[in-house]
């Protein structure tokens, strides 16, 4: 386990030393990173108690292995596929919620109501089979290219542009919007 | 207007959600919780998992009766309420799939995908089942759904669907285009449903490693996980009970980690 909490100063003047690449320090991975962790959360689970939740149980297993994650090429990726998988993972999601509530406090969480209109199009998301609603999430949420899409989740990019044309096709039907056939790139 | 559009207004909306999160408070929590669980010993981390399970079934059969059930018309064409129910099926949505069922229906057919077949199972047993999906990582896509024949049980609809399981698409084993879903449609709810993988391919690069791998390095586990007289390999099909999907849903998680996913 990386000293999370090591002295910066120490740490690079180690690195002018040996010319080694900066490693960035967790805190400011978290800080960078998870109001977007909580907004997908939020989008892929309708909760706004428990998005905070799930956002913290990724972020709570980059920072157990922050030696490991620290070092990939993209970081970001590792967590926001860890926490993509817990959001729609029923067993996991239960198991996020049964700790949370272990800890006999309830969260006072700052995350506030979705409006009508764009809460009814996540309702619709969450409704899709598993995989497409991770691939809408993080193409809308992130503004995930399909091989950035294809990185996080670690899937062909094909076949994130199966998914993505198959939950926005459903999506239309679902909400009575229009479909525009559009190269996904 | 564009479904586009409309997605890119509900992520500006998800975001404003989130503006008034404090970053920095949130990751002093997270440092304490981590220290908390560091703490931990191997006996209450399992008296905890087993509380977790505990409280978990007893959160997801409190909310059972709470949530809202599909409701539909008697004249909804069988194929759309098939497509819905194995859609929420697929998805691991319990109470929207357990409210497409009619009362008493024939569900013995969806442990077949397990690779058994069994008796009418209560609205909990699907429930269960469908933890084990989960625990398995299943995920699908429907290809299609189309009625093959009407007789007095009623309309019989056949969906196709590709599907992942046990890692199979972050290992780059799938999608598996073999399965299938022959749902029996009557007054608008599922009277009848079968449920099979169909797919050697997934046997032989999927199911089978994993069984082997979790009978060589876990065996007392896999006792628990599968019932056999031989081998899991020979003869295994999963058990249902939430002993087992723990199980299932931690060691699928590590097959998936050691094998080059996460």
């Amino acid at each position: 386990m990386a000293d999370n909490t090591g002295s910066e100063s120490a740490d690079l003047a180690t690195d002018q030393v040996l010319q080694l690449p900066r490693v960035e320090t967790f805190d400011a991975f978290f800080g960078r990173e998870y109001a977007s962790l909580v907004a997908l959360a939020h989008a892929l689970t309708g909760s706004r108690s428990h998005a905070e939740d799930v956002a913290q149980e990724a972020m709570l297993a980059a920072y157990r292995r922050w030696d490991e994650v620290s070092r990939l090429d993209m970081p970001g990726a590792w967590v926001r596929r860890v926490c993509a998988n817990i959001a729609t993972s029923f067993v996991r999601r239960r198991v996020v919620e049964a700790r949370a509530a272990l800890r006999f406090r309830s969260r006072e969480t700052d995350v506030i109501a979705i409006g009508g209109d764009d809460e009814a199009f996540w309702v619709e998301v969450r409704r899709l089979p598993r995989r497409q609603a991770q691939c809408v999430a993080l193409r809308y949420v992130y503004g995930c290219s399909v091989a950035e899409i294809a990185t996080v989740l670690g899937c062909a990019e094909g076949t994130v542009k199966s998914h993505l044309a198959r939950g926005k096709v459903t999506l239309a039907e679902r909400l009575g919007e229009r479909f525009d056939e559009e190269t996904e790139s | 207007m564009s479904i586009d559009t409309r997605a890119r207004r509900a992520a500006a909306g998800v975001h404003a959600s989130v503006r008034g999160v404090d970053p920095m408070t949130q990751l002093l929590e997270l440092k304490e919780e981590a220290k908390d669980r560091r703490r931990t010993s191997a006996i209450i981390t399992a008296a905890a998992v087993a509380v977790v399970l505990v409280a978990g079934g007893w959160f997801a059969a409190s909310n059972l009766g709470a949530s809202e059930q599909p409701v539909q018309p008697a004249d909804t064409p069988a194929e759309t309420v098939a497509r819905d129910f194995v859609e929420a099926y697929g998805s691991g949505d319990a109470d929207r799939a357990i409210g497409y069922l009619a009362d008493g229906a024939d569900t013995g057919g969806l442990i077949a995908s397990q690779g058994g077949r069994g008796d009418p199972m209560s609205p909990e047993e699907v429930r269960t089942l469908m933890s084990l999906l989960e625990a398995q990582r299943y995920s699908q896509t429907v290809s299609s759904c189309v009625e093959e024949s009407t007789s007095a049980a009623g309309v019989a609809v056949r969906c196709t669907v590709e599907f992942d399981a046990l890692g199979s698409d972050e290992l780059g084993l799938g999608p598996n285009p073999g399965g299938e879903f022959s749902v029996t449609v009557d007054d608008g709810h599922v009277s009848k449903v079968l449920h099979v993988w169909n797919a050697a391919e997934f046997g032989s690069e999927s199911w089978e490693p994993f069984t082997t791998w979790v009978s060589e390095n876990y065996p007392e586990d896999a006792a628990v996980m599968y019932r056999y007289g031989v081998s899991p390999l020979e003869d295994g099909s999963p058990r249902i009970t939430e002993e087992s999907i723990a199980l299932w849903d931690q060691h699928v998680q590590e097959y998936v980690a050691t094998s080059g996913g996460t």
